[in-house]
C-alpha cells in the first residue's frame, strides 16, 4: 500500500491551440496554446488537508483536473490513491469525491433525497450505509431541513450543500474541493470547516481550492501557493505562520538604551514610529527576542502583541513574496 | 464485466425510477403530451389518406399498412426520445465543462447522460399511439404477422440504440471544434427522414440510410417486417451489424475524444 495519497512528478499541462475564424486579417486563425501547468511535483500523504491557493488563473483547477483524472497530462506521472486517475478513471472515482461549487449535477425539478438516492446506487452503497451517511450529512451541512424540496426551489447555499452530499456520500478517501464555498452562510461555511478537520482526524484527505481565507485558515495544514502554473510555494502552514509578520505595539516613556532602540527600529520593518506610540512589524518567530530587547531599551507602558493576520499572510503568498517561497523539507 | 454490467442495469432502474416520478409530477403535462400526441398521429393518418386517395398511390403502401408504418415510427421515436434525449446535447455538458461532474462518477460518461436525460413522457405518450395506429390498420383489413411485429419492435430498439450513438458521436466532434450545434440540425433532418417509407427513396438511398445510418431500421424494415414483405431474422442481423458498427465508431471517437477533453471554466 502506498503511504501517500497523491503523487504527482514533473506534471505538466499545456492547453491546446484551436484553429477558428478571426475577423483581424493581421492576426493568424490559430488561438495560441496556453501553458496552464509546469513541471509541478506533489507528495500528499493521508489525513493531510491541502489549501490550492493562487490568483485566477495560476493553474489551480488544472491541477485539480488532472488529480481528479478529468484532463490527461502532457507529460509527467500522476498516481492517486495507486491508480493512475486518468487510465483508470472508473475505478479511482469510486474512492474519491469531487465538489466542483459552479457545476451542478441533481435532478433539478424532483426532491434533493432523488438525486441522493441515484448517487447511491452510481456509488453502489447499500440501503442501511446510506441511511447512516445521510444522518452524517445532516449533521455536517443540515441536508434534512430542505431533503424532500424540489432543487430549483432550493437557495444556491443549499443547493451547494446538495452538491456536496451527492458528492461525498461515499465517505471517500480523497475529497476535492474546488471553490466549496461560493454561495454558504457563515454558519454553513464554519460547518463546512468542521467536517474537513474530522476527515483529517480521520485520516482522509482533503485538496481545498478556494479563496475563502477563513476557510483555508481554519481547515488546512498545508498550503501550495500556484503561479502561471508553476507551484510556488509548499509550506505548513504552521510554518507559514512563523514567517508571517506580527505587530508589535508599545509605547513607552523612558529610553534605557538609544542605541538599542534605533538598531530595533532599523533592523525590523518600522510601521509607525512615534514619540509616545510605536508599531514594529516581526517575524513571528522573533517576538519573544524582541520583546526582551525592547524591555532593555525603554520603560514600557503599554505592550500588544497582534498575532499574525492569515488574511495577510495569504494575500502574501498568492501576490508573492521571496522570503516565504520553497518547499517543506 | 457482469458486475459491471449488473451495477449499469441498476443504475438505468435507478433513472427510470426517477424520472417516472418526474412524470408523476407533471402529471397533467405528461397527459396532455399523450393527447397531442394522438393528435399528431390522427393528422397524420389523415394527411396519408388524402394523398393516397388524391394525389398518388405509393408502391407497396396501402392506408393501413401506412398506419402499421407510422406506429412503428412512433415507437422508434419514443424510445429515442426517452432515453436518447441527452445524447444530441451531450456536446453542452463538453463545451460549458459540466462534463466534469460526469467523469467523477464511477459509471461510463454516456450511460450516465442517458440516465440524467431519461424521459419516461416521451416513452409513454406514444404507447396509446401506437395501440390506436394498430388496431387502425386491423379494421382496415391489413393482415399482421405477430412474430413480424414482435422482431419488428426488436430491429427498431435496436436502431433507436444505434441512432443515439450516431448522436453521441456527432455529439464528442465538440471535444475538437467545440459546439456542435450543428448535429442538431442533422439529427431532426435524420428523424424527419422516418415519416416517410425509405422504399419510396429508391434502392440506392434505402441501402445508404438502412446500412449506415440506422433509419430504415426504425420503421420502414420493422414495418414490412410486420406485414410479412421481407425476412424478420436477416433485418435483425442487419439491424445489429449496425449497431456493432456504431458501437466502433462511437467508442473509437469517445477515447480519442476523452483524451484532449480540456474542460471549461474554474
Amino acid at each position: 500500500m502506498p503511504t501517500f495519497d497523491i503523487f504527482t512528478e514533473n506534471v505538466s499541462k499545456t492547453y491546446r491551440a484551436r484553429w477558428g475564424i478571426t475577423i483581424d486579417k493581421n492576426k493568424s486563425g490559430k488561438r495560441p496554446a496556453k501553458l496552464a501547468l509546469d513541471n509541478v511535483s506533489l507528495l500528499i500523504g493521508p489525513g493531510e488537508t491541502v489549501g490550492l491557493i493562487g490568483l485566477n488563473g495560476s493553474g489551480k483547477s488544472t491541477l485539480v483536473k488532472i488529480l481528479c483524472g478529468i484532463i490527461k497530462p502532457d507529460q509527467g506521472e500522476v498516481n492517486c490513491l495507486g491508480y493512475n486517475p486518468f487510465r483508470q478513471r472508473r475505478e479511482y472515482v469510486n474512492k474519491i469525491g469531487v465538489v466542483f461549487g459552479q457545476k451542478s449535477l441533481l435532478y433539478m425539478d424532483l426532491p434533493l433525497k432523488d438525486s441522493l438516492e441515484l448517487y447511491r446506487v452510481v456509488y453502489d452503497i447499500s440501503r442501511d450505509e446510506f441511511n447512516r451517511e445521510i444522518e452524517n450529512l445532516d449533521n455536517c451541512f443540515g441536508i434534512n431541513e430542505f431533503i424532500e424540496q424540489p432543487v430549483r426551489k432550493l437557495s444556491f447555499g443549499q443547493r451547494v450543500r446538495g452538491d456536496l452530499a451527492a458528492s461525498i456520500l461515499h465517505n471517500p478517501q480523497l475529497v476535492f474541493l474546488d471553490e466549496p464555498s461560493i454561495g454558504l452562510d457563515i454558519l454553513a461555511c464554519d460547518k463546512l470547516s468542521q467536517y474537513i478537520n474530522r476527515r483529517s482526524e480521520n485520516g482522509k484527505t482533503t485538496i481545498l481550492v478556494s479563496h475563502n481565507v477563513d476557510l483555508l485558515s481554519s481547515s488546512c495544514s498545508r498550503l501550495i501557493v500556484l503561479e502561471g502554473g508553476v507551484k510556488r510555494i509548499d509550506r505548513a502552514v504552521e510554518w507559514l505562520k512563523l514567517q508571517s509578520l506580527v505587530d508589535i505595539e508599545f509605547a513607552f516613556n523612558n529610553v534605557r538604551d538609544a542605541k538599542l532602540l534605533d538598531l530595533l527600529f532599523t533592523e525590523n520593518k518600522c510601521k509607525e514610529r512615534g514619540e509616545l506610540f510605536s508599531v514594529l512589524s516581526v517575524r513571528s518567530d522573533s517576538v519573544e527576542a524582541t520583546v526582551d530587547r525592547l524591555q532593555k531599551a525603554c520603560s514600557l507602558v503599554y505592550l500588544q502583541v497582534k498575532p499574525a493576520d492569515i488574511r495577510d499572510m495569504v494575500s502574501t503568498l498568492i501576490l508573492g513574496n521571496g522570503s516565504m517561497s520553497g518547499e517543506s523539507k | 464485466m457482469i458486475k459491471t454490467w449488473i451495477h449499469s442495469l441498476k443504475i438505468f432502474s435507478a433513472g427510470f425510477r426517477l424520472s417516472y416520478r418526474e412524470t408523476v409530477e407533471f402529471g397533467l403535462s405528461s397527459l396532455l403530451s399523450v393527447v397531442s400526441n394522438l393528435a399528431y398521429v390522427f393528422l397524420f393518418l389523415m394527411f396519408w389518406n388524402i394523398l393516397l386517395q388524391r394525389v398518388a398511390e405509393v408502391p407497396g403502401w396501402s392506408l393501413g399498412e401506412m398506419a402499421i408504418y407510422l406506429a412503428f415510427a412512433e415507437f422508434f421515436h419514443a424510445v429515442v426520445g426517452g432515453i436518447g434525449d441527452y445524447a444530441i446535447k451531450a456536446y453542452v455538458y463538453i463545451i460549458s465543462g459540466r462534463f466534469d461532474t460526469i467523469l467523477t462518477r464511477p459509471a461510463d460518461p454516456r450511460m450516465m447522460l442517458i440516465v440524467l436525460g431519461t424521459n419516461l413522457s416521451n416513452l409513454i405518450r406514444s404507447i396509446p399511439s401506437v395501440v390506436v395506429l394498430l388496431i387502425v390498420a386491423v379494421r382496415l383489413g391489413v393482415h399482421i404477422n405477430a412474430f413480424g411485429i414482435f422482431m419488428g419492435l426488436l430491429a427498431s430498439t435496436v436502431a433507436a440504440i444505434a441512432l443515439i450513438l450516431v448522436y453521441f458521436t456527432g455529439s464528442f466532434i465538440s471535444f475538437w471544434i467545440g459546439s456542435t450545434k450543428f448535429v442538431e440540425e442533422i439529427a431532426q433532418s435524420l428523424e424527419s427522414l422516418t415519416k416517410y417509407p425509405l422504399t419510396i427513396l429508391g434502392n440506392t438511398l434505402r441501402l445508404v440510410f438502412t446500412l449506415l445510418i440506422p433509419i430504415g431500421f426504425a420503421a420502414t424494415e420493422p414495418a414490412l417486417s410486420s406485414l410479412s414483405k421481407t425476412n424478420p431474422w436477416i433485418m435483425i442481423v442487419g439491424a445489429l451489424f449496425l449497431l456493432s458498427l456504431w458501437v466502433l465508431i462511437n467508442e473509437i471517437v469517445w477515447r480519442k475524444g476523452k483524451s484532449i477533453y480540456e474542460s471549461n471554466g474554474g
